[in-house]
């Protein structure tokens, strides 16, 4: 059953050419794929449309979950608002209805889990890039989302913290996801990958890989 | 490589610096930057890699110890979020913000190397560009400027592998012409690409400087640096 459907979709910013240009995609639930492309070739765009946050110039974007898709961006600043790490992650489990008490547990589990406890009660926006985006990351997990949008979610981390993230979202992570990257050397091992070039998608060569 | 006097070279002595309330970041730190060379300082996240940076560049103070640069080197930073940079809503404006027509030409020909064409974005606002192309552009409009000591805060983030070789390229050239390029990066595809020296920051203080290629073939070295 499908959870994203976009359907001859294409989009532009005002005034310039269009970026996506009659773009298909199904993704079904709990499907996860990569998406690979040049530096300016609309992955972003893609993304943002598949979140509701850019309307399609023409062409239909479908949602079949029960809550709204999560988008980490590629900034992680864009998307901090707490005054401190620990209230970031308290703040998105408040927003799934728990209580207190969960709250408090849940929130120290993942910090634990991400390995942001010595950070806990800092200014998320004064930590380094790496620690921002884990603290993002962290963030949207919490949400238990049904439909993941990653831009290039683990481009500011370490190769440490890419290889545990990486193992903890392929053993733990669910949900339907489009996972963004530039390279093929970080496309996630194992999962589905295609091209977005010219604004559409293509199925990746097998030599590109 | 010409032999460079050491008066060319960046230097930290004994640098210690904290943020206030916080623990140190660095504690009593040493390393040297030869002019001439490109500098990858690695780390694991939180290690104080761009604190480094913006010490360097006197953007903050360091408490104690102290930050040798070159003589008139007034030394530039591409920030690891560069669209803090920005001041205008254009491309061309940004340009036209550039001290002397000299400056714009050479971001204009180091736009053109990386396949960004002034007709297509000139009218743009800076914050309109692709994640990636907003990071070549900032890179660009500093480097225009001609320092002779560039700090370039993970420059190849989120660059695709075309745009990460001309990126090493053109730092490979600059150094040729005397830069001390200082890189900051965990992107191990950027250092295969160009040699230099790699310094790992970890605990406060430099733990091992050497060749990049002795670097990418030592597992222990790629631990320590959390490279893997």
């Amino acid at each position: 059953m499908a959870i994203l459907v976009l359907e001859d979709v294409s989009a532009a910013y005002s005034n310039s050419p269009e970026i996506l240009k009659g773009l298909s995609l199904s993704l079904e639930r709990g499907e996860q794929i990569a998406i690979i492309g040049r530096n300016g070739e609309g992955k972003t765009t893609l993304l943002k449309v598949a979140a509701g946050l850019l309307a399609p110039t023409r062409g239909k974007v479908r949602h079949f979950s029960s809550s709204n898709p999560a988008i980490l961006l590629q900034n992680p600043r864009q998307q901090l608002v707490c005054s401190t790490v620990r209230e970031e992650i308290e703040y998105t489990l408040r927003l799934n209805a728990l209580d207190d008490k969960t709250v408090a547990r849940v929130a120290q589990d993942r910090l634990q889990q991400f390995d942001l406890e010595h950070a806990s009660e800092q200014h998320p926006l004064k930590l380094s890039g790496g620690q921002q985006q884990k603290v993002a990351l962290a963030a949207l997990l919490c949400r238990e989302p049904e439909l993941l949008l990653l831009d290039e979610p683990d481009a500011y981390l370490d190769g440490a913290s890419r290889r545990e993230f990486r193992s903890f979202f392929s053993g733990q992570v669910r949900a339907a996801t489009i996972w963004i990257v530039s390279r093929v050397s970080e496309l996630p091992e194992g999962m589905k990958a295609m091209r977005l070039a010219n604004g559409v998608l293509s199925s990746l060569d097998v030599d590109e890989k | 490589m010409t032999a460079l006097d050491s008066a060319t070279h960046v230097r930290f002595d004994d640098v210690s610096f904290a943020y206030q309330d916080d623990n140190s970041v660095l504690t009593h730190c040493s390393a040297e930057f030869a002019a001439g060379v490109v500098h990858y300082v690695v780390g694991p996240s939180g290690c104080g890699k761009s604190t480094l940076g913006l010490l360097l560049c006197g953007v903050m103070s360091h408490k104690s110890g102290n930050v040798k640069l070159p003589k008139d080197a007034s030394p530039t930073m591409v920030l690891q979020f560069p669209e803090n940079l920005f001041l205008t809503d254009s491309v061309e404006e940004e340009l036209a913000l550039l001290p002397d027509a000299q400056a714009e030409e050479k971001a204009l020909s180091m736009l053109a190397d990386f396949d960004l064409h002034f007709v297509d974005i000139a009218r743009k606002s800076p914050h309109r560009l692709s994640f990636g192309q907003r990071r070549l552009f900032a890179i660009a409009l500093q480097v225009s400027l001609g320092s002779k000591v560039i700090v370039l805060d993970e420059p190849s983030l989120g660059l695709d592998e075309v745009h990460v070789h001309q990126l090493a390229n053109w730092l490979g050239s600059a150094s040729k012409k005397g830069t001390c390029s200082i890189v900051i990066t965990h992107d191990l595809d950027l250092i295969a690409e160009l040699s230099g020296e790699v310094h790992i920051l970890g605990h406060g203080s430099f733990q091992w400087h050497g060749p990049s290629t002795e670097f990418l073939k030592n597992r222990d070295m790629l631990l320590l640096a959390a490279a893997q």
